[in-house]
């Protein structure tokens, strides 16, 4: 039997359009970053906006030691805090001032404020099918933030749930 | 609507700190200070653990009178304060996060005064936080700390 290069053509066509389809499963747009020797993410849609690192911060006395101060933002003050003893990372948070450092302006359902982390790594569409459920061996104090954990470039990346980390934040830890 | 507010503006630790001039009664020099209130400096209030041992105050603000405080007393600051007004537009209110975690309950909001950050002070407050180091009263004894 001859075949039909229009029936080939059309089931290369509909293989291309399946194709498709699965390319537009669901994606969840993250911010990775580091923090430390850690690499973390927020949901895209908790990042208003990613600032220079070297955005001047103004020191603010009577605070906690985990804020750095406050940036002004086109005429609007913003409070930048460090997340390292809200996660318990092991490093110096002096290294804020490094060349890699960046401001991730976080803008939750009731807060937002700046937070400093070490370095910016992408921004990026992960399908959702990626995304794993935190396991329950991870580390009791992170419980409370992780909402679920993923592989960037052979990294475990964990996604952060951002108005848990501020309301942790809020009731006083780290 | 408020347009400008009138600030008593002083440096301490090389920080700027405001209080509303209307709570601002007064300043002086601590070597001419002939008032028989007690004197507590900025940094007693600021960070009570560490601020007794900081430099004792070269001047005195008197602030207007809080009819729960039984004894007058006079804030100590470190350097000669002045009266300033800034636009509005140039106070802003505390971050929410900041507000619910700051250690200084007296901090009230900040604004920019030549392009520095100043904290602005509740007067109120900052009474609030003088009145339990102002008793019981030492017999003979004009400073605290």
């Amino acid at each position: 039997m001859i075949s039909s290069q229009l029936d080939q053509l059309l089931n290369e066509r509909a293989g291309k359009d399946q194709e498709i389809v699965d390319v537009d499963e669901p994606v969840t747009k993250l911010v990775i970053f580091r923090l430390g020797e850690q690499y973390f993410a927020f949901a895209g849609a908790s990042i208003a906006e990613v600032l220079p690192g070297d955005e001047q911060v103004h020191y603010l006395p009577g605070m906690p030691a985990s804020v750095e101060g406050v940036i002004n933002v086109r005429g609007d003050i913003e409070s930048v805090i460090r997340l390292y003893d809200l996660l318990q990372l092991e490093g110096d948070a002096s290294k804020a001032g490094s060349e890699t450092s960046t401001l991730l302006l976080g803008k939750g359902k009731t807060m937002r404020s700046g937070l400093r982390v070490d370095e910016l790594l992408d921004v990026l569409d992960v399908p959702e099918s990626q995304l794993t459920a935190p396991p329950e061996a991870l580390p009791e104090h992170l419980k409370p933030y992780v909402a679920s954990l993923f592989s960037f470039n052979g990294l475990a990346v964990t996604v952060l749930d951002l108005d848990a980390v501020f309301a942790a934040w809020l009731a006083g830890q780290g | 609507m408020i347009k400008s507010l009138p600030l008593v503006i002083f440096s301490h630790q090389n920080q700027l700190f405001a209080l509303e001039a209307g709570f601002v009664t007064g300043q002086g020099k601590t070597a001419f200070s002939a008032t028989s209130g007690l004197l507590l400096s900025f940094s007693q209030l600021l960070i009570p653990e560490t601020g007794s041992r900081l430099t004792p105050p070269a001047h005195w603000l008197s602030l207007a009178a809080d009819s729960s405080c039984f004894k007058p007393w006079l804030l100590g600051i470190e350097k000669e304060a002045e009266l300033i007004e800034l636009p509005a537009e140039d106070i802003h209110p505390l971050p929410p996060l900041l507000f619910a975690r700051r250690t200084f309950p007296a901090l009230q909001a900040v604004a920019w005064y030549q392009q520095r950050l100043v904290s602005l002070i509740d007067v109120r407050v900052l009474q609030d936080l003088a009145r339990p180091l102002l008793s019981p009263p030492v017999p003979g004894i004009n400073q605290v700390g």
